[in-house]
Protein backbone atom coordinates (compact mmCIF):
# COMPACT_ATOMS: atom_id res chain seq x y z
CA UNK A 1 0.00 0.00 0.00
CA UNK A 2 1.34 3.51 -1.20
CA UNK A 3 1.81 6.28 1.41
CA UNK A 4 1.00 9.84 1.03
CA UNK A 5 2.75 12.60 3.50
CA UNK A 6 0.24 14.25 5.97
CA UNK A 7 1.55 17.72 7.25
CA UNK A 8 0.87 18.92 10.68
CA UNK A 9 -2.70 20.03 11.10
CA UNK A 10 -2.19 23.88 12.00
CA UNK A 11 -3.52 27.47 12.22
CA UNK A 12 -1.68 29.85 10.40
CA UNK A 13 -2.62 33.29 9.29
CA UNK A 14 -3.34 33.46 5.56
CA UNK A 15 -0.18 34.57 4.11
CA UNK A 16 1.90 31.67 5.95
CA UNK A 17 -1.11 29.47 4.62
CA UNK A 18 -0.33 30.29 1.29
CA UNK A 19 3.48 30.60 1.40
CA UNK A 20 2.89 26.12 2.97
CA UNK A 21 0.83 25.63 0.08
CA UNK A 22 3.23 27.34 -2.86
CA UNK A 23 6.59 25.93 -1.11
CA UNK A 24 5.06 22.07 -0.79
CA UNK A 25 4.03 22.80 -4.59
CA UNK A 26 7.26 23.84 -5.87
CA UNK A 27 9.50 21.27 -3.86
CA UNK A 28 6.75 18.34 -5.39
CA UNK A 29 8.09 20.44 -8.77
CA UNK A 30 11.89 20.48 -8.48
CA UNK A 31 12.03 16.81 -6.36
CA UNK A 32 9.13 14.98 -6.67
CA UNK A 33 8.22 12.91 -3.64
CA UNK A 34 4.92 11.51 -2.76
CA UNK A 35 1.22 12.95 -2.75
CA UNK A 36 1.17 15.65 0.36
CA UNK A 37 -2.25 16.51 2.12
CA UNK A 38 -2.24 18.71 4.39
CA UNK A 39 -5.07 20.16 6.46
CA UNK A 40 -4.94 23.86 8.03
CA UNK A 41 -7.14 26.76 9.64
CA UNK A 42 -6.74 30.69 9.83
CA UNK A 43 -5.79 32.38 12.33
CA UNK A 44 -8.05 35.24 11.62
CA UNK A 45 -10.20 36.05 8.52
CA UNK A 46 -9.04 36.45 5.24
CA UNK A 47 -10.42 36.96 1.47
CA UNK A 48 -8.21 35.25 -0.48
CA UNK A 49 -8.76 36.13 -4.50
CA UNK A 50 -8.16 34.00 -7.26
CA UNK A 51 -4.35 34.40 -9.12
CA UNK A 52 -5.95 36.27 -12.19
CA UNK A 53 -8.58 38.68 -10.11
CA UNK A 54 -9.27 42.05 -10.27
CA UNK A 55 -8.76 42.55 -6.13
CA UNK A 56 -10.48 46.38 -6.27
CA UNK A 57 -13.14 45.31 -8.83
CA UNK A 58 -14.02 41.92 -7.10
CA UNK A 59 -13.30 42.94 -3.22
CA UNK A 60 -14.73 45.06 -0.97
CA UNK A 61 -11.47 46.81 0.87
CA UNK A 62 -13.13 49.71 2.59
CA UNK A 63 -15.04 46.70 4.73
CA UNK A 64 -12.17 44.35 4.59
CA UNK A 65 -10.19 47.13 6.49
CA UNK A 66 -12.41 48.54 9.17
CA UNK A 67 -12.38 44.74 9.92
CA UNK A 68 -8.91 43.53 10.08
CA UNK A 69 -9.24 41.24 7.02
CA UNK A 70 -6.47 40.17 5.02
CA UNK A 71 -6.69 40.00 1.27
CA UNK A 72 -4.11 37.42 -0.13
CA UNK A 73 -3.75 36.44 -3.85
CA UNK A 74 -3.47 32.76 -3.82
CA UNK A 75 -1.00 30.97 -6.41
CA UNK A 76 -4.35 28.93 -7.66
CA UNK A 77 -7.09 30.07 -9.96
CA UNK A 78 -10.78 31.02 -9.28
CA UNK A 79 -12.81 33.55 -7.59
CA UNK A 80 -12.71 34.94 -4.19
CA UNK A 81 -13.43 33.03 -1.05
CA UNK A 82 -13.96 34.59 2.82
CA UNK A 83 -11.76 32.06 4.92
CA UNK A 84 -12.85 32.29 8.64
CA UNK A 85 -14.85 28.88 10.09
CA UNK A 86 -13.83 26.17 7.58
CA UNK A 87 -11.60 23.15 7.08
CA UNK A 88 -9.08 24.09 4.05
CA UNK A 89 -7.50 21.03 2.41
CA UNK A 90 -4.50 20.82 0.49
CA UNK A 91 -3.20 18.15 -2.36
CA UNK A 92 -0.11 18.57 -4.39
CA UNK A 93 1.16 15.43 -6.45
CA UNK A 94 2.13 14.30 -9.88
CA UNK A 95 -0.59 14.49 -12.60
CA UNK A 96 0.44 11.26 -13.59
CA UNK A 97 0.27 9.30 -10.37
CA UNK A 98 -2.90 7.50 -10.50
CA UNK A 99 -5.89 8.11 -10.43
CA UNK A 100 -4.82 11.44 -11.04
CA UNK A 101 -4.24 12.17 -14.81
CA UNK A 102 -3.41 15.00 -16.89
CA UNK A 103 -7.14 16.48 -17.38
CA UNK A 104 -8.04 18.41 -14.64
CA UNK A 105 -11.57 17.36 -14.42
CA UNK A 106 -9.78 13.96 -13.42
CA UNK A 107 -7.88 15.47 -10.50
CA UNK A 108 -11.26 17.21 -9.26
CA UNK A 109 -13.15 14.36 -9.49
CA UNK A 110 -10.72 11.89 -7.83
CA UNK A 111 -10.17 14.56 -4.84
CA UNK A 112 -14.29 14.74 -4.70
CA UNK A 113 -14.79 11.66 -4.05
CA UNK A 114 -12.12 11.52 -0.99
CA UNK A 115 -14.00 13.93 0.14
CA UNK A 116 -17.58 12.93 -0.25
CA UNK A 117 -16.48 9.48 1.60
CA UNK A 118 -14.94 12.14 4.50
CA UNK A 119 -18.16 14.15 5.02
CA UNK A 120 -20.05 10.39 4.87
CA UNK A 121 -18.71 9.79 8.21
CA UNK A 122 -20.17 12.65 9.52
CA UNK A 123 -23.33 11.74 8.17
CA UNK A 124 -23.40 14.20 5.48
CA UNK A 125 -24.15 13.35 1.78
CA UNK A 126 -22.06 14.99 -0.83
CA UNK A 127 -22.28 14.64 -4.21
CA UNK A 128 -21.17 16.38 -7.41
CA UNK A 129 -22.22 19.02 -8.80
CA UNK A 130 -22.96 18.14 -12.73
CA UNK A 131 -23.10 21.34 -13.99
CA UNK A 132 -22.67 24.74 -12.67
CA UNK A 133 -25.60 27.14 -11.26
CA UNK A 134 -26.50 29.37 -14.49
CA UNK A 135 -28.29 31.85 -12.50
CA UNK A 136 -25.95 33.88 -10.38
CA UNK A 137 -27.12 36.54 -8.66
CA UNK A 138 -25.77 39.89 -9.84
CA UNK A 139 -22.68 41.42 -8.37
CA UNK A 140 -21.61 37.71 -6.78
CA UNK A 141 -20.35 36.60 -9.65
CA UNK A 142 -16.84 37.06 -8.24
CA UNK A 143 -17.26 34.94 -5.57
CA UNK A 144 -16.39 31.15 -4.92
CA UNK A 145 -19.07 30.27 -3.30
CA UNK A 146 -21.59 31.89 -4.87
CA UNK A 147 -20.57 30.08 -8.38
CA UNK A 148 -21.05 25.91 -7.88
CA UNK A 149 -18.89 24.50 -10.75
CA UNK A 150 -19.15 21.16 -12.29
CA UNK A 151 -17.46 18.75 -10.43
CA UNK A 152 -17.62 21.04 -7.10
CA UNK A 153 -19.62 19.18 -3.62
CA UNK A 154 -23.22 19.98 -2.92
CA UNK A 155 -25.26 18.99 -0.32
CA UNK A 156 -29.18 19.02 -0.61
CA UNK A 157 -27.89 21.30 -3.86
CA UNK A 158 -25.97 24.06 -1.70
CA UNK A 159 -22.49 24.33 -2.17
CA UNK A 160 -20.55 22.96 1.00
CA UNK A 161 -16.57 22.84 -0.63
CA UNK A 162 -14.48 25.48 -3.15
CA UNK A 163 -11.52 24.06 -4.38
CA UNK A 164 -9.02 25.32 -7.22
CA UNK A 165 -5.79 24.36 -8.61
CA UNK A 166 -2.43 25.47 -9.94
CA UNK A 167 -0.57 22.95 -12.41
CA UNK A 168 3.17 23.47 -13.29
CA UNK A 169 5.30 21.00 -14.91
CA UNK A 170 3.38 17.48 -14.14
CA UNK A 171 2.26 18.63 -10.51
CA UNK A 172 -0.03 20.10 -9.37
CA UNK A 173 -1.63 21.81 -6.07
CA UNK A 174 -5.21 21.53 -5.48
CA UNK A 175 -6.96 23.53 -2.48
CA UNK A 176 -10.36 23.71 -1.13
CA UNK A 177 -12.79 25.24 1.30
CA UNK A 178 -14.69 23.17 3.59
CA UNK A 179 -17.44 25.47 5.06
CA UNK A 180 -17.98 24.25 9.08
CA UNK A 181 -20.16 27.24 9.43
CA UNK A 182 -21.31 30.31 7.03
CA UNK A 183 -21.75 33.49 7.37
CA UNK A 184 -23.98 34.99 4.67
CA UNK A 185 -23.72 38.72 5.87
CA UNK A 186 -20.10 38.58 5.80
CA UNK A 187 -19.66 36.65 2.69
CA UNK A 188 -21.27 39.53 0.93
CA UNK A 189 -20.24 42.14 2.41
CA UNK A 190 -16.49 41.56 1.74
CA UNK A 191 -17.19 41.62 -2.20
CA UNK A 192 -17.73 44.88 -4.45
CA UNK A 193 -21.47 45.05 -5.38
CA UNK A 194 -22.74 47.67 -7.98
CA UNK A 195 -26.04 46.07 -8.32
CA UNK A 196 -28.87 44.24 -6.33
CA UNK A 197 -29.88 44.68 -2.44
CA UNK A 198 -28.09 43.57 0.16
CA UNK A 199 -31.04 41.48 1.75
CA UNK A 200 -31.16 39.71 -1.49
CA UNK A 201 -27.90 39.03 -1.90
CA UNK A 202 -27.88 37.24 1.63
CA UNK A 203 -30.89 35.47 0.82
CA UNK A 204 -29.15 33.40 -2.39
CA UNK A 205 -26.39 32.96 -0.19
CA UNK A 206 -27.84 31.21 2.25
CA UNK A 207 -29.76 29.27 -0.49
CA UNK A 208 -26.75 28.59 -2.23
CA UNK A 209 -24.51 27.87 0.37
CA UNK A 210 -24.55 25.12 3.15
CA UNK A 211 -22.00 24.29 5.84
CA UNK A 212 -21.05 21.33 7.45
CA UNK A 213 -22.60 22.00 11.43
CA UNK A 214 -25.80 22.22 9.43
CA UNK A 215 -25.89 18.37 8.02
CA UNK A 216 -23.39 16.65 10.36
CA UNK A 217 -25.51 13.45 12.24
CA UNK A 218 -22.85 13.24 14.60
CA UNK A 219 -20.80 15.90 17.23
CA UNK A 220 -17.39 17.13 15.90
CA UNK A 221 -14.77 19.68 16.23
CA UNK A 222 -12.19 21.01 13.73
CA UNK A 223 -9.74 18.06 14.02
CA UNK A 224 -11.95 15.30 14.04
CA UNK A 225 -13.39 16.69 10.63
CA UNK A 226 -9.98 16.62 9.41
CA UNK A 227 -9.25 13.60 10.61
CA UNK A 228 -12.02 12.12 8.99
CA UNK A 229 -11.94 13.55 5.82
CA UNK A 230 -8.19 12.39 5.81
CA UNK A 231 -9.78 8.71 6.56
CA UNK A 232 -11.94 9.40 3.10
CA UNK A 233 -8.70 10.21 1.45
CA UNK A 234 -7.13 6.95 2.47
CA UNK A 235 -9.84 4.70 1.87
CA UNK A 236 -10.49 6.33 -1.50
CA UNK A 237 -6.85 6.63 -3.34
CA UNK A 238 -5.89 3.13 -1.02
CA UNK A 239 -3.45 4.73 0.69
CA UNK A 240 -2.09 5.17 4.20
CA UNK A 241 -0.79 9.00 5.40
CA UNK A 242 1.80 9.42 7.40
CA UNK A 243 2.66 12.73 9.49
CA UNK A 244 5.62 14.47 8.65
CA UNK A 245 7.08 17.61 9.04
CA UNK A 246 7.68 20.00 5.80
CA UNK A 247 11.29 19.36 4.78
CA UNK A 248 14.04 21.80 5.08
CA UNK A 249 13.91 23.07 1.69
CA UNK A 250 10.53 23.72 1.67
CA UNK A 251 10.95 25.90 5.08
CA UNK A 252 13.55 27.64 3.03
CA UNK A 253 11.09 28.55 0.51
CA UNK A 254 8.25 28.58 2.57
CA UNK A 255 9.82 32.08 4.16
CA UNK A 256 11.15 32.73 0.54
CA UNK A 257 7.88 33.54 -0.62
CA UNK A 258 6.73 34.74 2.42
CA UNK A 259 8.69 37.71 2.57
CA UNK A 260 8.80 38.26 -1.83
CA UNK A 261 5.51 37.80 -2.08
CA UNK A 262 2.64 37.01 0.01
CA UNK A 263 3.29 39.89 2.41
CA UNK A 264 3.90 41.95 -0.41
CA UNK A 265 0.96 44.39 -1.77
CA UNK A 266 2.35 43.93 -4.94
CA UNK A 267 1.30 40.76 -5.48
CA UNK A 268 -1.38 41.13 -3.48
CA UNK A 269 -3.06 43.90 -4.85
CA UNK A 270 -1.52 43.60 -8.34
CA UNK A 271 -0.26 39.90 -8.97
CA UNK A 272 2.78 40.92 -9.67
CA UNK A 273 6.17 39.54 -7.67
CA UNK B 1 -6.79 14.34 -31.49
CA UNK B 2 -3.79 14.35 -34.36
CA UNK B 3 -1.08 17.06 -33.96
CA UNK B 4 0.45 18.93 -36.86
CA UNK B 5 3.63 16.94 -38.32
CA UNK B 6 5.60 20.36 -38.67
CA UNK B 7 5.77 21.16 -35.14
CA UNK B 8 7.75 20.04 -32.12
CA UNK B 9 6.49 19.11 -28.98
CA UNK B 10 7.57 19.09 -25.41
CA UNK B 11 6.15 16.59 -22.16
CA UNK B 12 4.29 20.22 -20.89
CA UNK B 13 2.29 20.35 -24.12
CA UNK B 14 3.43 23.01 -25.85
CA UNK B 15 4.57 23.43 -29.38
CA UNK B 16 7.73 24.95 -31.13
CA UNK B 17 7.31 25.73 -34.82
CA UNK B 18 11.16 26.71 -35.94
CA UNK B 19 12.35 28.82 -38.38
CA UNK B 20 15.79 29.44 -39.01
CA UNK B 21 16.36 30.87 -35.48
CA UNK B 22 12.94 31.94 -34.62
CA UNK B 23 10.96 29.54 -32.61
CA UNK B 24 7.59 30.24 -32.28
CA UNK B 25 5.32 28.80 -29.41
CA UNK B 26 1.94 27.85 -28.31
CA UNK B 27 0.06 25.17 -26.65
CA UNK B 28 -1.81 21.97 -27.87
CA UNK B 29 -4.95 20.97 -28.51
CA UNK B 30 -4.68 18.73 -25.73
CA UNK B 31 -3.71 21.59 -23.19
CA UNK B 32 -6.46 23.66 -24.30
CA UNK B 33 -8.85 20.85 -23.71
CA UNK B 34 -8.06 19.71 -20.70
CA UNK B 35 -7.76 23.19 -19.22
CA UNK B 36 -11.38 23.88 -19.99
CA UNK B 37 -12.65 27.50 -20.70
CA UNK B 38 -9.60 30.07 -20.78
CA UNK B 39 -9.56 33.03 -18.51
CA UNK B 40 -6.56 35.03 -19.34
CA UNK B 41 -3.13 34.65 -20.17
CA UNK B 42 -0.14 36.22 -18.26
CA UNK B 43 3.24 36.30 -20.70
CA UNK B 44 6.10 36.92 -20.46
CA UNK B 45 7.26 40.42 -22.38
CA UNK B 46 9.32 41.69 -25.21
CA UNK B 47 13.26 41.03 -24.58
CA UNK B 48 13.38 38.67 -21.63
CA UNK B 49 14.55 35.59 -21.33
CA UNK B 50 13.23 31.74 -21.27
CA UNK B 51 14.51 28.79 -20.59
CA UNK B 52 14.16 25.77 -22.17
CA UNK B 53 11.71 23.82 -19.74
CA UNK B 54 11.11 26.76 -17.54
CA UNK B 55 7.63 28.98 -17.63
CA UNK B 56 7.15 31.84 -20.08
CA UNK B 57 3.68 32.63 -18.67
CA UNK B 58 0.46 31.77 -17.24
CA UNK B 59 -2.80 30.61 -18.14
CA UNK B 60 -5.80 30.76 -16.11
CA UNK B 61 -9.19 28.83 -16.58
CA UNK B 62 -12.55 29.01 -14.80
CA UNK B 63 -10.85 26.93 -11.54
CA UNK B 64 -7.04 26.50 -12.69
CA UNK B 65 -3.75 28.31 -13.38
CA UNK B 66 -1.31 26.63 -15.39
CA UNK B 67 2.36 27.46 -16.02
CA UNK B 68 3.38 27.83 -19.71
CA UNK B 69 6.69 26.05 -20.11
CA UNK B 70 8.95 26.90 -23.18
CA UNK B 71 10.16 24.11 -25.23
CA UNK B 72 13.34 26.44 -26.02
CA UNK B 73 15.86 29.17 -24.27
CA UNK B 74 16.26 32.21 -25.72
CA UNK B 75 15.37 35.97 -25.71
CA UNK B 76 11.26 36.76 -26.35
CA UNK B 77 11.61 38.62 -29.53
CA UNK B 78 7.64 38.85 -30.57
CA UNK B 79 4.48 38.46 -27.98
CA UNK B 80 1.05 37.61 -28.98
CA UNK B 81 -1.01 40.84 -27.53
CA UNK B 82 -3.77 39.93 -29.69
CA UNK B 83 -4.85 36.79 -27.54
CA UNK B 84 -4.87 39.05 -24.13
CA UNK B 85 -8.12 40.36 -25.87
CA UNK B 86 -9.41 37.88 -27.02
CA UNK B 87 -8.43 33.96 -25.54
CA UNK B 88 -11.20 32.28 -27.34
CA UNK B 89 -9.26 32.33 -30.37
CA UNK B 90 -7.52 29.74 -28.17
CA UNK B 91 -10.65 27.57 -28.67
CA UNK B 92 -10.36 27.09 -32.31
CA UNK B 93 -7.34 28.14 -33.52
CA UNK B 94 -4.25 26.97 -31.24
CA UNK B 95 -1.69 26.66 -33.83
CA UNK B 96 -1.63 29.80 -35.68
CA UNK B 97 -3.73 32.50 -34.40
CA UNK B 98 -3.09 31.01 -31.26
CA UNK B 99 0.54 31.65 -30.81
CA UNK B 100 2.05 33.00 -27.78
CA UNK B 101 5.58 34.21 -28.29
CA UNK B 102 8.05 34.02 -30.55
CA UNK B 103 11.90 33.34 -28.98
CA UNK B 104 15.58 33.34 -30.97
CA UNK B 105 16.50 30.38 -29.74
CA UNK B 106 20.07 30.45 -28.68
CA UNK B 107 21.13 26.54 -29.27
CA UNK B 108 19.85 24.39 -31.85
CA UNK B 109 20.88 21.26 -29.99
CA UNK B 110 17.75 21.84 -27.52
CA UNK B 111 15.25 20.83 -30.14
CA UNK B 112 16.90 17.61 -29.86
CA UNK B 113 15.19 17.17 -26.27
CA UNK B 114 11.81 18.09 -28.55
CA UNK B 115 9.25 15.28 -29.39
CA UNK B 116 7.80 15.05 -32.77
CA UNK B 117 4.11 14.92 -33.45
CA UNK B 118 4.02 11.04 -32.85
CA UNK B 119 6.14 10.77 -29.90
CA UNK B 120 3.61 13.54 -28.86
CA UNK B 121 0.14 11.48 -29.63
CA UNK B 122 1.67 8.56 -28.16
CA UNK B 123 2.38 10.67 -24.48
CA UNK B 124 -1.28 11.95 -24.85
CA UNK B 125 -3.03 8.88 -25.42
CA UNK B 126 -0.45 7.46 -22.29
CA UNK B 127 -2.34 10.62 -20.17
CA UNK B 128 -5.62 9.89 -21.22
CA UNK B 129 -5.23 6.10 -20.60
CA UNK B 130 -5.47 4.60 -24.01
CA UNK B 131 -2.09 3.10 -23.99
Amino acid sequence: MQTWRLLPFERLDGYENMAVDEAVFRESVLSGGPPTLRFYLWKRPVVTIGYGQDVVAEVNLEFCGERNIDIIRRPTGGKAVYHDAELTYSVVASQARPPFKEDIVTTYRAIAACLILGLDRLGIAAELAERGLPDVKDSLEGCCFAVPYRNELLVEGAKICGSAQARSRGHFLQHGSILIDFDALTTSRVMTHTKSDEKDRVRYLERAVTCVRKHAKREFNEETLAHVIGEGFEEEMNMKLQEEELTLNEQTLKKKLLSGKYLTQKWNLEGRT
Amino acid sequence: MSYPDDLLYTRDHTWARVDDTTVTIGITDFAQESLGEIISIDLYPLDSSVKQGEPFGIIESDKTTAELISPVSGDIISVNEDIFDDVGVLECDVYDAGWMIAVEIQDLGELDNLLDCDDYEELVDQAEGRR
